[in-house]
């Protein structure tokens, strides 16, 4: 058995296998992220839908549920961003590659568990603002501390603020690197995830005996 | 892999040129172009036709109209602008020029192996 979505793609009603309707879902998101936040992104996104929808339907024939490889088929047929045969477009402000930097890989604020000394809190602000070494981060926090003694009370604001970078997504933002399979995939081979979910564990198990 | 490079550079170069082409004769809507410059190998996947009409459009070289269509919602027809045309007689003239000269290069080329 398996259960079924009702979706609206582009317009085009389609009932659908849930397993893929998320696999269309994160297609639509790898989508999102290739072009970015824009009027116009939004436009191309609602036209790509809606071919989507037809490719889907042709591809379904008679059945009335659409499944994996109906799918498939169809994000194939349409391809992935880095099959979109672009141009290249040099002139600044006006294309989808400027838009890659700047407004769809925002950065964002996490704390960095991968290279910490208390929670990681200097080293997340460090990947923020591209500083290559978090030791200089570190360093002004003991500035601060020494000469202001503030520095303790907002490192641990900045702890309970800051949400940790707890999946590769989330640590693909934090450097501000694009979010593509290519670097997903990177991150996975390399264990990374593993690793800081079984160090997260180990240090929370440590906090806690502290605080007792 | 690197000759596949190549070939891509080649084909994005002419796209904008073909699809001022195919519009300049009718107006299509976007499967139309897609299905015509798939035939003819210019296009590997779709999604690569959707961004660059839009820009097209955005740069005033192209336009749409709704058509209302019999089965699912209205679809976008693209038509050029006179914009668009000028584009193309200009696109022409540079590719035609650009044939005769790899054409020429590759002729002389040619001769003096031999």
């Amino acid at each position: 058995m398996n259960k079924i979505e009702y979706i609206n793609l582009g317009g085009i009603p389609l009932a659908i296998d849930m397993d893929a309707s998320q696999r269309l879902q994160d297609y639509l998101y790898e989508l999102d992220d290739y072009f970015g936040k824009s009027d116009y992104a939004d436009e191309i996104i609602r036209d790509i839908e809606l071919r989507l929808a037809e490719l889907i339907e042709e591809s379904m024939g008679s059945r009335k549920v659409a499944n994996m490889t109906d799918i498939e088929k169809s994000i194939a047929i349409m391809g992935r961003p880095d099959q979109f045969e672009q141009p290249d477009r040099d002139e600044p402000g006006e294309t989808y590659a400027g838009n890659k930097e700047s407004a769809s890989y925002r950065r964002k604020l996490y704390r960095d568990p991968e290279n910490k000394v208390i929670a990681g809190v200097c080293s997340g602000i460090a990947a923020y603002f591209d500083i290559d070494d978090p030791i200089w981060v570190r360093l002004a926090f003991a500035i601060i501390f020494f000469t202001a003694g503030a520095g303790v009370l907002l490192y641990i604001i900045l702890w309970i603020v800051m949400p940790k970078a707890r999946t590769s997504i989330d640590r693909l933002r934090m450097k501000g690197q694009p979010i593509d399979l290519e670097n997903i995939e990177r991150m996975m081979e390399s264990g990374i995830d593993h690793i800081s979910d079984f160090a997260d564990k180990v240090s929370d198990k440590i906090k806690r005996k502290n605080r007792w | 892999m690197k000759v596949e490079n190549i070939k891509a550079q080649m084909r994005k170069g002419v796209l904008e040129l073909c699809v001022l082409g195919l519009l300049s004769k009718e107006t299509m809507y976007p499967s139309d172009i897609i299905q015509n410059l798939k035939k003819n190998d210019l296009i590997v996947v779709e999604g690569t036709m959707y961004p660059l009409l839009n820009r097209l459009k955005r740069d005033g070289y192209l336009s749409y109209n709704w058509v209302e269509s019999s089965s699912g919602p209205p679809r976008k027809y693209y038509e050029i602008t006179p914009k668009g045309n000028d584009l193309k007689e200009e696109l022409t003239k540079a590719w035609e020029n650009l044939a005769q000269t790899v054409n020429f290069s590759n002729s002389i080329n040619t001769t003096n192996n031999e």
